[in-house]
Parts: structure tokens; sequence; C-alpha cells
């Protein structure tokens, strides 16, 4: 019982890793980086304007 | 109809600084239709119904590159209400440059003297008033940076907006100029908005192509046009475009030397810091000696400490247990403690581990950004890489790329000549990132414990990669071509803020750390339950050998293909294939397969275990360096994908990378293990030594279809 | 006369005519060096290119080759 439990939890963790993955790539940022595309990627924003 | 804001100004004047402080989250940020120019738009924060457009930063108006003809388009078609113009107070002349071509396009100008504060730090006083007369609009004193007056320009700027009043030039050419585009004037008054009427006769004047394309004069009006103009150029013994453009930096000079005064400075640090660090001699041994340091302290020093408490420690004595002592107190199953203990946490619990020396090296890596080191290195690096065809820009994106792939590809968007731009994207990701740390780290500890430039040397061996490719690529027809100008501004040296280097390090690591979370969460539970469960007579079933598992079934299918490299098993295959994922699933894989630092005597520890995977410690090296080189993550193909803007080249980049790695890994393995490891010599070593001639072949041919040496004008950049 | 190829390490030069044309000769142009500007030879990298010159109040990097299109005195 207890099994089941812990084990749903689980993929329930799992499900919405996974949707995030999906939908960061799909607005193509980097996984753990907020903000919009390109110039919100975290290391990037500064080297951006660089030209 | 919402009011547009429209930012202009050159690049590094802190236009993105204060585009962030005006609009705050509400940023959008995409391409310019059709091109791979960013564009970005976001609401004022103060007033939610305008529209604030960051446009590229530019250096002027001139319809030869990408992000000029964007601007100039953008502000003619989608007429802006109001453009405010950042000017970097600290660099004045050149900004003042797009200045005056900004006054004339017959709009609303504002102009932001930016930087403001480092002009009152260098002890220079620019006289505002004289300033904003001259040039014919206002001028507010702003630091971006401090957040000083961008609330105060944007608030005129709405109202500019409102009252619809156009800024006039105050700048005028010579008198015989002046008398020129008179004239041109009068052939096309009539056929464009008055109040652009003096701009588009200045472009004719300058023969702009554009602009000749979009007015399409008559036969007549270009045979009058030319007149005007040549007649002029033969008065004045220059072209055209260098008179007005002589003429607008004279009035500029003029302008400067009557508004701003300069504090006189001898040498500054920074000069001083450049004559060592740049240096003829010194600069390249230098630099070599500082990644050294730095890959060295976060690897195989400090971070080998960190790491190894991590996983012994933390995970294998303390975690694991408690964990698994907790699914047995509460009645677990049997698998599920497998799963949670063995697998995820074991998996991930191996990823996280590293994640300590990631940090120690981005921490590094800030610092040596955040000082204004690495664009020197740029500035070094040029000559090595024009030898092989790359300008110095190329370097950039390589420079991000030692942190995450993804930036360093985005950051190609930089240079301009397009055969240039697909090499660097194609060879960015040769440059270890962070992601790739874990598995130089497991492999360096497990295999090589005593050689403590083995962290180092992988870095040295990404340029290694990147220089060679360049070479060989360059000499092929796809890519020959003139190397890209090198016209590069070199910003100061400065003491790096100790809250920006952290917050720097911070980004780069958390997003590990948050995709250690997720997606090697997510890849290590699959990975376990593929690596416990096999099809039996009755289907599926828990194995006892993991040998028989569905992994190893899966993993077997591949693993010939690796024979060659020295690791034609089913767990190393698997692990590099996982690593398309991400790469720290290599680790992570291993991590499963082999657990941590288990409670049992029999249970093996994950250093003890892998060597045990290689024929040879060559074939442990070919691994790494197959692991280090292959395709990239998903996530690092999708920006390729992006950036490349066609499947075709995405292809044919992932190939080229995968096709250099498996040689790669083939040679060290073949002739390592013969060289070093007493493997005898037969065909394996044949071949490869075949494959090193290919490779020097392609290195030392000739192929200069373009080889423009001695000659005088260069075509320069093909945009 | 001769290019701000040839300057030295240390030398102030005076530009006197721009080589060359289209975008190259603008972009030079665009960033400041036009006739009569005033240029300091900072510094040249090692293998000896590019050079790293002071103009209009702030740094610039620029290649050997294309320096050679700047005469100067």
């Amino acid at each position: 019982m207890v099994t089941w439990i812990i084990f749903g939890l689980l993929l329930l963790a799992m499900f919405f890793a996974v949707r995030y993955a999906f939908r960061k790539a799909k607005r193509g940022e980097c996984v753990g980086c907020p903000g919009g595309k390109s110039g919100g990627c975290c290391h990037c924003q500064r080297q951006m304007d660089t030209k | 109809m919402a009011i547009k804001i429209a930012l202009a100004g050159n690049p590094n004047c802190g236009k993105t600084t204060m585009f962030n402080d005006l609009t705050g989250s509400s940023q959008y940020v995409g391409n310019w239709p059709g091109v791979t120019v960013e564009k970005k738009e976001g609401r004022l924060r103060t007033h939610k119904d305008v529209v604030v457009t960051d446009l590229p930063g530019i250096y002027s108006l001139s319809p030869y590159t990408l992000e000029e003809v964007v601007t100039r388009n953008y502000i003619l078609d989608e007429h802006p209400d109001v453009v405010i113009d950042l000017v970097d107070g600290s660099n004045i002349e050149r900004n003042l440059y797009l200045t005056t071509q900004l006054t004339e396009m017959g709009l609303p100008v504002i102009i932001a003297l930016n930087m403001i504060d480092i002009v009152q730090k260098n002890g220079d006083k620019i006289d505002v008033e004289k300033l904003s007369q001259a040039l014919g609009c206002e001028v507010i004193e702003t630091s971006a940076i401090k957040g000083t007056g961008s609330r105060q320009v944007a608030e005129r700027a709405v109202q500019m907006a409102l009252t619809g009043v156009k800024t006039h030039p105050g700048h005028t050419f010579s008198k015989p100029v002046e008398e020129a585009l008179s004239g041109i004037e009068s052939l096309i008054d009539g056929t464009v908005p008055q109040e652009r009427l003096r701009w588009y006769s200045i472009k004719l004047f300058e023969r702009d192509e554009k602009v000749l394309e979009k007015l399409e004069l008559d036969a007549d009006g270009k045979k009058r046009l030319e007149e005007i103009v040549s007649g002029l150029e033969a008065e004045l013994d220059d072209d055209s475009e260098s008179i007005i453009t002589g003429e607008r930096y004279q009035f500029i000079g003029k302008l400067v030397s009557q508004c701003v005064r300069k504090r006189q400075s001898g040498l500054t640090t920074s000069d001083k810091i450049d004559r060592v660090v740049t240096n003829r001699w010194l600069a390249l041994p230098i630099f070599a000696a500082v990644m050294y340091i730095v890959y060295f302290v976060s690897v195989s020093w400090l971070g080998t400490i960190v790491t190894d408490w991590t996983n012994d420690t933390l995970f294998a004595e303390t975690i694991q247990p408690a964990v698994g002592g907790w699914l047995e107190a509460v009645g677990a199953a049997g698998w599920l403690q497998g799963l949670i203990v063995d697998g995820i946490i074991g998996g991930v619990g191996a990823v996280l581990g590293f994640v300590p020396q990631m940090f120690i090296l981005f921490f590094f890596l800030s610092i040596l950004e955040d000082c204004g080191y690495m664009a020197r290195v740029a500035f070094i690096m040029d000559r090595i890489f024009r030898k092989f065809g790359l300008s110095g820009k190329s370097f950039i994106p390589m420079l991000i790329s030692s942190g995450c792939g993804v930036p360093g590809i985005m950051a190609t968007r930089t240079i301009e000549n397009e055969k240039d731009r697909r090499m660097t994207i194609m060879t960015t990701t040769f440059i270890p990132c962070g992601a790739k740390l874990p598995i130089i780290a497991l492999i360096a500890g497990a295999v090589f414990p005593n050689i403590t430039w083995m962290a180092p040397a992988t870095y040295f061996f990404g340029i290694f990669m990147v220089v060679i490719s360049g070479i060989i690529l360059k000499k092929t027809k796809m890519f020959a071509g003139d190397p890209s100008p090198f016209v590069m501004e070199l910003p100061q040296y400065h003491f790096p803020a100790p809250k920006g280097v952290l917050l720097h390090m911070w980004e780069r690591g958390k997003a590990f750390i948050i995709k250690a979370g997720t997606v090697i969460f997510v890849a290590c539970g699959i990975i376990w339950f593929l690596q416990s469960f096999g099809f039996g007579p009755e289907g599926l079933y828990m194995v006892e050998d993991e040998n028989a598992s569905l992994l190893a079934a899966i993993g077997g299918v591949i693993a010939p293909v690796f024979l060659p490299l020295g690791f034609g098993n089913w767990q190393a295959a698997v692990a590099s294939v996982s690593g398309l994922v991400a790469k720290e699933n290599v680790v992570g894989t291993f991590g499963v397969l082999f657990g941590l630092g288990e409670v049992g005597e029999d249970d093996p520890a994950l250093l003890s275990m892998v060597p045990t995977l290689f024929a040879t410690s060559a074939s442990a090296l070919a691994f790494m360096v197959f692991n280090l080189t292959c395709a990239p993550c998903f996530a690092a193909i999708g920006a390729i994908r992006r950036e490349m803007m066609s499947a075709k080249w995405t292809w044919f980049a992932i190939g080229y990378m995968t096709v250099m790695a498996y040689v790669m890994g083939f040679i060290i393995n073949q002739l390592g293990g013969f060289l070093f490891y007493g493997v005898s010599f037969g065909i394996g070593q044949v071949l490869a030594l075949i494959c090193v001639a290919a490779l020097l072949w392609g290195l030392l041919r000739s192929y200069n279809p373009n080889k423009t040496a001695r000659k005088p004008a260069v075509a320069g950049a093909h945009a | 006369m001769k290019t701000l190829r040839s300057a030295k390490c240390g030398e102030t030069v005076t530009v006197q005519k721009l080589g060359g044309e289209g975008a190259l000769k603008r972009r030079i142009m665009d960033m400041g060096i036009t006739k009569g500007t005033s240029i300091y030879v900072r510094k040249v990298a090692p293998l000896g290119d590019p050079v790293e010159i002071t103009i209009r109040g702030y740094e610039l990097s620029i290649r050997k080759n294309e320096a050679e299109n700047i005469l100067v005195d």
C-alpha cells in the first residue's frame, strides 16, 4: 500500500519534471533559466548586446 | 493607438540595462522577421500602454549590416513616436556619430547621456546645455546601472510622443555639400514625406543602395543624381560616403572640444595591466596558465575533495542508508527501495556530487569575464584564429560555452559572416561545458587519479579541436572565404564586483541543480527501471543479473559500435547515449548502474567500478574524449537548430561532431593502447594511423582560392 | 606616407587618407577613423596582429591588414 503511494508520488513528480522540460524546450530556453528567450538565458544576458 | 518608443544606441552603451529598467519583466524577446537579429519589446512600467522596442546596438545607419538595416527599416516603416538615443558619456564622440544620423530622420529624438556615473568618476565634465543646443534635442543625464535618470527620460519621451514635435538636426554640412543636397532634395521632393526629405537626400548622396532600391528614381533622375554626386566627389577628391562621414565627425569633434572637458590622465591602471597581460610574448603563456589554474583548482584539487565527501559521506553513508532505512520501516516494497535509493538517489546523487566543482569553476570564470580579461583574450586569440580563417569574435561564444553551450551558440549572432558563423556554431560545443565536468572528473578521478593536469588538458583539447576543425573546414569549398574583419571595441578593465561575480556564478550553477532535479531525475528513474527489469518467459520480471536486463539488451545493440574505441560494453554505450538528454546523465547512468559507495562490502563503488568497463586506460580516455566531443545535449542541439535556421545544417553539424568524436576516440584507443599499454600492433592500429594521416592531409593541404595576401583593398565582410 | 600597419607601438599618427572600399571602409570610418583623426597605437598583440589603438577617446582593435588601408603620417 505504502509502496504504491510513494511510487505514485514519484510518478507525479516525474510527470511535472517532464512537462517542465518540454515547456522550456518549446520556448527555447535552457532548463533552469527564467526570463524570455535569448537575452534571458542567464549567462548570456550581458553578452547579447555585445558586438 | 499605443505610443511606440524606440531605444537606440551603440553596442555596450547600457541599452539592455536601461531597457530592463524601463520594462521590467514584461519583455518579449524574439527575432526580427526572417533574420537572426534579436528583437526585444516590452511595456513601459509606468505607462502600460506604451511599448518600448529595444533596437539592435549599432554604430551607424549604413546599409551594410543586418542590424543597421533592421533598425533603419524599423524607424522608417514602423513609425515609432519617439526615439531615445542612448549615448555612452564616457565614449561620447563615437556615440554622437549615430546621434547625428538619428536626428536627421524626422522624428522626435531625446538623448539619454548614459554612464554619467563613470564620467563623473573619471573627473570629466560635460556641458549638457551646449550639447543639447548644438545637436537639436534634449539631453538628460542617466546612469542605467545606478538606475538614475531613466524614469525621467521615459517620461519626457512619452510627452514628446504626445506633442509630436519632430527633432531637427542641429548640424549642417559644408556649403558645397549642402548645395548638392539641395539639388538632390529637389529631385525627390514630393515623393517622400517632408520630414524625411533631408535623410533621403543624404542617403542618395551616399549612393545608399537600399535607398536607391526603395526610391526607384527614373533614368533621368538617376543621371542627375550621379552628376551631382560625382561632381562633388571630383571637387573634393573623395568619395561621397567619406565626405559625409568625415564632416559628421568634424562637427562632432568640434562640438566635443567645446562641451566636454576631460581630466588629463596618464596611463590608467587598465593600461598598466594590459602591458603585461596582452604583451606580445607573455599573453599566451599567461592565458594558458590562468586556465590551467582555474581548471586545476576547480576539478582536480578543491573540487575532488568536495566531491569525494559528497559522494562517499553525504550520499553513501548518510542519505542513502537513511532513506533506505525509512522505506523499510514504512514497509515499502523492495523494488521501490531499489528505485529510490539505487536508482534515483544513486543517479542524481552522482551528478549532484559534482555540482560543487561546477560552482567553483563558474566562480572563476565569472571573475575572469567580469573584470574584462576575457575580451582581451579574444584580441589575443585573433591572430591564431585568423590563420585558419576565423576571427577573434568567434572566441567569445567559445568562452561562454565553457559554462553552457546553449548561450554560447546563441552568442554567435554577433558574427556577421555567415560561413564563419556556421563554423563557430558547429565547433563551439567542443569546449567542455559545465555539464561535461562530471564526466571529466569521473574519468580523471577513477582512471587517472595521479594525473592532476587531466582537467585543464580537456579544456585545451577542446580548443585544439576547434582549431583543427577550423583549419580543415576552411579548406573545404563550403567554408572557404576571407576571414571577417576584426574591428572590435575593448572595454576597460575593472575590478569585478563580488556581488556580480557571485550572482553570475549562481545563475549558471542554479541551472544545473534544477536540471538535476528534473531531467536527470526522470532519466535516472527510467534507466533504473530498464536496468532492473528484463523480459523472461513470463514477461517482465526483476532481474538478478543486470546483464539480462532490458537496458543491457538495448545497450548490447549499440555497444559493438564502440568496440574499436575500447568500450564496447552495454554499460558504456548506454551511458553515452543517455548523454544526449543531458551530458550529466553519463555520470548519472553510471551512478544508477554501480551505486555510489554502498553499504555492503560486496557492493562496489562508482570510482572503482568504472575502470572495469575499459580495456585499457587509453580506452577510458577515448570514452571521455568521445563523450566530450560528440553531439551535444538536446538543449544545445535545439539551439543549433534555431541558430542555423536549417535542418540540413543542423544535421551536418551534429554529424560532423559525432564523426570527429568517433575518429578521435578511435585513434586514442588504438594508438594509445599500443604505445602505452602493451596492446600489440594490429589492424586496428593500422586503421588508426590511416585516420591520422587523413586528418593531417585535411590540415596541411593547400586550398586557397581567395587568397588576398598583399592586396591593399579588401572585400571584407560579406554580410 | 605610411600606413597604420607600419606604425609602431607608442606612436601617435594622423590619418591622411583611407583606402579600401564598401562595407569595410565604411565600418572603419563609422568607428571614427577619418581624415585628420589622431591615432595612438597602444599595443600590438602577440604575433603582431591585431593592433590596439586609442581613437576619439576609446580603444579599438583592428587587424593589421585592415590597418593597411589607413594611410597615416
